[in-house]
């Protein structure tokens, strides 16, 4: 028997049958390995490539005013960004887009030259002005929605509403104070996508819908709040002032009407001068001077200790302790019922009644007009103001507070201490905020605390006094044609903290510039409205006083505001 | 007797003939025909149901664009509207056209409307006569 040999084309065979075997061996041992090894991280991988995640910003709430006007809503406005590696000529680009954008070739040029993948070209433009760049089909241009916040009167009641940042959070005003309630909850989106970018059909896809920010309506009447505005800017350019604050409220309700400060500024194109931003009818301060004499003759009475009638022998000039006080006006020592103290605006009188009054009453009227406390309107930035309590006060001090000074007060503050007035006696916590309105139409009205300062017989007998203001007294230029309106003029001297009165050493003085106010109410008889008018530092070679500086300006507003609640003329 | 030779074989070929089969050619029944029809037609309504619903979602990404796009329309003119009504550029538009603020308001009461039957029945139907709300004013 003979061996089986080996024929060459047997040795083919076996050579091909190992290749193959060792080829399937080794695509088994990848099999195994990508399926079973790597099988999660491979999935994972994909995944991941496939996947993308998208946060869905949710729409911020809207502004209302209280007629329902629109005073800040969000819209769906483009961003632009391009990859500079995706240009290929920077040069040509950035001088197709200079002219739509507003921003120099240079600069455009030197963004699309960095070298990275991601740089902003234009944030949040509107449809139209997206449209014409994407019609430019330029290379490299990436076009993604955001939401855009925009407040379509412009400057109108900029300083309550404040704005948002780039990223839709409020910064200041309203929007920051009910950040929590405007901003609602984002959602999420999850999909698939192809190499492309489209989303894959039939490929993973969850969404999680944005919540909706509630809409806040204002209790700001915005045509009140226009032409308040109007006027403090009209007031500034009169009187020469740094600045001019105007508050309305609604006596009934202690609802903030209008809220105006000139300058002013636009939330749309917000600069850099962040003096603009701050509502400075709540965060500053300043000594009410004159007006206060409403709180310290208003105590008197409410404490039986003097009438309208009672009379006082009034010199030009007292002195307390170390300190002498002067009227305004000099004059020869007269008789003054309260009235006419009230009326003339006389200090030295004033004082007459405080000595009558005393530091704890004084202080404690002060509080219960709350001063010194924050007036619970919660406004971002919103400062208490100063009332020391009285057991820390020197002996003079009752002395200068019973005619408005060594107390700080904001605009707000006394403005509310009228509209107690007005109100029958019965202070109220300011509001700004109406409502805020739920998603299914229902609305929430905040809390309001009140309290009872003076009787409805002493507030009716103030309102006769301030009423005597107006009519015969240091007011008369705040007289309103067809109504009768009662209010109270102020002049203060500016407390400087960093000047140094001649002959000390120490700083701190009162300077040249004055707070010329002027507070009222009308009409008298049934009052519907408190408005203050805050001239801050006219001009020195301008009249000065809140007679003649602030008075104009709180007719004009207190008649186009009783116009538009349509309140009957009552005039006598 | 001399001896022969056998006759030399021709070598093989390693090809045989195979004889035929007499048996007929197989036919497939009506019922193995269904069959091989149903599983044809499922195959193309399987592959017309993703297309259908492949394009069904590109519809939808179409639609989802357009809403948008029309969201995005409805905002530009809710901020139009908004804009319009502003009190300063109605105020602007009134000062164009030589309109000024009143110097003094002037109330007009008009008299309190006898009642009469049809104002009756208004009134006891739950509506309020505007006459009657002006007079009262």
């Amino acid at each position: 028997m003979g061996r089986k040999r080996w024929r060459p084309q047997h040795l083919r065979l076996f050579f091909v049958g190992a290749f193959f075997l060792a080829a399937w061996v080794v695509i088994g041992v990848k099999l195994v390995f990508v399926q079973g090894v790597q099988a999660q991280t491979l999935e994972d991988q994909a995944l991941d490539q496939r996947l993308r995640t998208v946060t869905l910003e949710a729409d911020r709430g809207t502004i209302f005013d209280r007629d329902g006007r629109e005073l800040a809503l969000t819209i769906e406005a483009t961003t632009i960004y391009a990859n500079p590696r995706e240009i290929s000529d920077p040069g040509l680009t950035a001088a197709a887009l200079s002219g739509l954008l507003g921003r120099p070739v240079g600069e455009l040029q030197a963004d699309f030259e960095k070298d990275t993948s991601f740089v902003y070209v234009a944030r949040k433009l509107l449809r139209d002005e997206a449209d014409a760049i994407r019609e430019l089909d330029l290379d490299g241009l990436h076009f993604i929605v955001e939401p855009k916040r925009v407040y379509p009167s412009g400057d109108l009641a900029a300083q309550v509403l404040g704005f948002v940042g780039t990223d839709n959070g409020g910064l200041e005003g309203v929007e920051q104070m009910y950040e929590d309630v405007l901003a609602g909850e984002p959602g999420q989106l999850v999909f698939e996508r192809s190499g492309r970018g489209r989303v894959i059909p039939q490929g993973e896809y969850e969404v999680r819908e944005a919540v909706r920010g509630q809409d806040i309506a204002l209790t700001i009447d915005g045509e009140l709040q226009f032409f308040a505005q109007q006027e403090a800017v009209a007031t500034m350019e009169e009187t020469g002032a740094k600045a001019v604050h105007v508050v309305v409220l609604d006596v009934t309700t202690f609802e903030v009407l209008a809220m105006a400060s000139a300058p002013t500024f636009d939330p749309n194109h917000i600069g850099s001068d962040a003096d603009l931003f701050r509502n400075r009818v709540v965060t500053d301060t300043f000594e009410p001077g004159s007006t206060q004499k409403l709180i310290t003759v208003a105590a008197a009475i409410e404490e039986g200790i003097v009438t309208p009638e009672t009379t006082f022998e009034v010199p030009d000039s007292i002195e307390v302790f170390d300190r002498e006080y002067f009227d305004f006006t000099e004059h020869e020592t007269q008789d003054m019922t309260v009235a006419d103290i009230v009326a003339g605006s006389s200090n030295v009188g004033t004082i007459l009644v405080w000595q009558e009054l005393g530091d704890p009453l004084l202080y404690r009227y002060l509080q219960g007009f709350g001063l010194g406390t924050y007036s619970g309107i919660d406004f971002p930035g919103e400062v208490p103001g100063l009332v020391r309590p009285a057991e820390e006060w020197c002996e003079s001090c009752g002395a200068s507070t019973s005619i408005g000074y060594r107390v700080a007060v904001t605009p707000l503050q006394m403005t509310s201490v009228f509209a107690t007035v007005g109100n029958d006696g019965v202070w109220m916590q300011p509001q700004v905020v109406d409502a805020i309105i739920e998603e299914d139409g229902e609305s929430a009205q905040p809390n309001q605390q009140n309290q009872r300062v003076l009787s409805v017989e002493t507030a009716e007998v103030m309102r006769t006094l301030l009423t005597g203001v107006v009519e015969t007294g240091t007011g008369q230029l705040a007289q309103v044609p067809g109504y009768s309106v009662g209010g109270k003029t102020g002049t203060t001297e500016k407390f400087e903290p960093d000047l140094i009165c001649p002959g000390t050493t120490v700083p701190g003085c009162y300077g040249d510039d004055v707070v010329a106010s002027f507070i009222g109410i009308g009409p008298s008889d049934d009052p519907r409205l408190a408005i203050g008018v805050f001239v801050d530092s006219p001009r020195a070679d301008k009249k000065r006083t809140g007679g003649v500086a602030a008075a104009p300006a709180f007719s004009r507003v207190m008649r186009f505001a009783l116009h538009q609640l349509g309140v009957p003329p009552d005039a006598r | 007797m001399a001896a022969r030779t056998a006759p030399a074989r021709a070598p093989r070929s390693g090809l045989r003939v195979i004889p035929g089969r007499s048996s007929s050619p197989a036919r497939l029944s009506i019922r193995q025909l269904g069959l091989l029809l149903l599983a044809v037609a499922m195959f193309f309504a399987l592959i017309y149901s993703r297309i259908f619903l492949d394009s069904a979602a590109f519809d939808l990404t179409r639609l989802e664009g357009l809403i948008s796009e029309q969201e995005s329309r409805f905002d530009e003119l809710r901020l139009e509207v908004a804009q319009l009504e502003s009190p300063q550029r109605i105020y602007a538009e009134a000062q164009a056209m030589g309109m000024v603020l009143p110097e003094e308001g002037r109330t007009v009461y008009a008299p309190m409307p006898v009642a009469t039957d049809a104002i009756e029945q208004l009134a006891s139907a739950g509506s309020t006569p505007l006459l009657a709300t002006v007079g009262a004013r």
